[in-house]
């Protein structure tokens, strides 16, 4: 009897059920980290919020094509690099369309600490070695900052980092080496 | 002796420095994760602020516009009253001409006036010489010659 059994052939409707679903479970399991991505690239949580949001959005209208030639997270997280760029490049034409930015400034994001056993001491240092990389993470360019968030907040491998970006595994050492040598520069500097 | 020390003193500032730059990092991105964290879990009202941004854009596309059309009006305003102006001083130019004109013929004519009376003066004073006194008025006119 069960050997008889054939495999019924999915009909489209079922499919698109299936897609949907799948689609749900990328968004569940990776949207706090494009979100985290976004927030560090642009210390505005809104913005980050928004850009989140968009970049679902628009995987979701592209979701048929992905063939799963990289990963679902390194496909998201070019989308993400590429509305984080898109909204930079948008605003600096459109400036006088809203002036005014949400940002974080660097103390205020340094606030952030993980509530660990920590003494009030190593918690005024790690604060201060944070808000120093925070300033260094400023001074970077785009494509330095991107790749430097994802090497040492996302914990991406090189390749990972290449495949993401676009570049290659040489040019994402390059930046990755000058940025933290700016970040060296800042955290060592600061004695 | 001295090279090899301050080589060793060299390399344990370097590896000090790197063990720092690591627990910076490390820091940092904890303390990245933890904002995200707490930032993530906070419900948000995404609607509500998209409609504020659309409100805000809106007052500044009207006042653009107001703007724009200020501007606008006041240049054709400014170009328009010195059209009247530049107008209304070819006709003062025109008539203050024509009342030249109208100056210079009328004292044309006063002195042609006062030449013609002249003559008829002189023609009447001529005619009115008695007979009697020709000869001392050609007198006069002869002492007056030379």
């Amino acid at each position: 009897m069960a050997a008889g059994a054939v495999a019924k052939p999915i009909d489209g409707e079922a499919a698109e059920v299936l897609a949907a679903e799948a689609f749900a479970r990328i968004v569940e399991s990776h949207r706090p980290q494009i979100f985290r991505f976004l927030l560090a690239s642009t210390r505005d949580v809104d913005l980050a919020e928004t850009l989140t949001q968009e970049c679902f959005l628009k995987a979701h209208r592209s979701w048929a094509n992905f063939r799963g030639e990289s990963t679902a997270m390194t496909w998201l997280m070019r989308i993400a690099i590429n509305l984080e760029k898109d909204h930079w490049r948008n605003r600096r034409v459109q400036f006088w369309r809203q002036t005014r930015t949400n940002s974080v400034d660097v103390d205020e994001a340094s606030e952030w600490l993980p509530s660990g056993e920590r003494s009030a001491e190593q918690r005024l240092l790690a604060r201060e070695q944070v808000k120093h990389v925070w300033k260094a993470v400023e001074a970077l360019s785009g494509r330095q900052r991107s790749v430097f968030l994802l090497r040492y907040v996302e914990e991406m491998e090189l390749s990972e980092i290449a495949e993401t970006t676009g570049l290659s595994e040489g040019t994402v050492k390059a930046h990755l080496s000058r940025a933290l040598g700016k970040v060296r520069a800042e955290v060592g500097g600061r004695r | 002796m001295i090279f090899k020390k301050r080589q060793t003193i060299e390399t344990a500032e370097a590896g000090l420095k790197e063990t720092e730059l690591e627990e910076a990092l490390k820091n940092f991105r904890l303390s990245v994760h933890a904002w995200s964290d707490a930032e993530f879990a906070r419900p948000r009202m995404v609607a509500l602020r998209h409609r504020h941004w659309n409100w805000r854009l809106a007052t500044g596309w009207a006042l653009g516009c107001v703007l724009a059309m200020g501007s606008i009006s006041a240049g054709i305003f400014v170009h328009h009253r010195q059209q009247i102006r530049e107008q209304l001083a070819h006709l003062a130019a025109l008539r203050q001409e024509q009342q030249r004109q109208l100056a210079a013929q009328q004292a044309a004519a006063a002195r042609d006036d006062d030449a013609r009376l002249m003559a008829a003066v002189d023609k009447d004073v001529s005619q009115d010489v008695p007979t009697a006194m020709e000869p001392l008025a050609q007198l006069m006119n002869e002492n007056a010659n030379q």
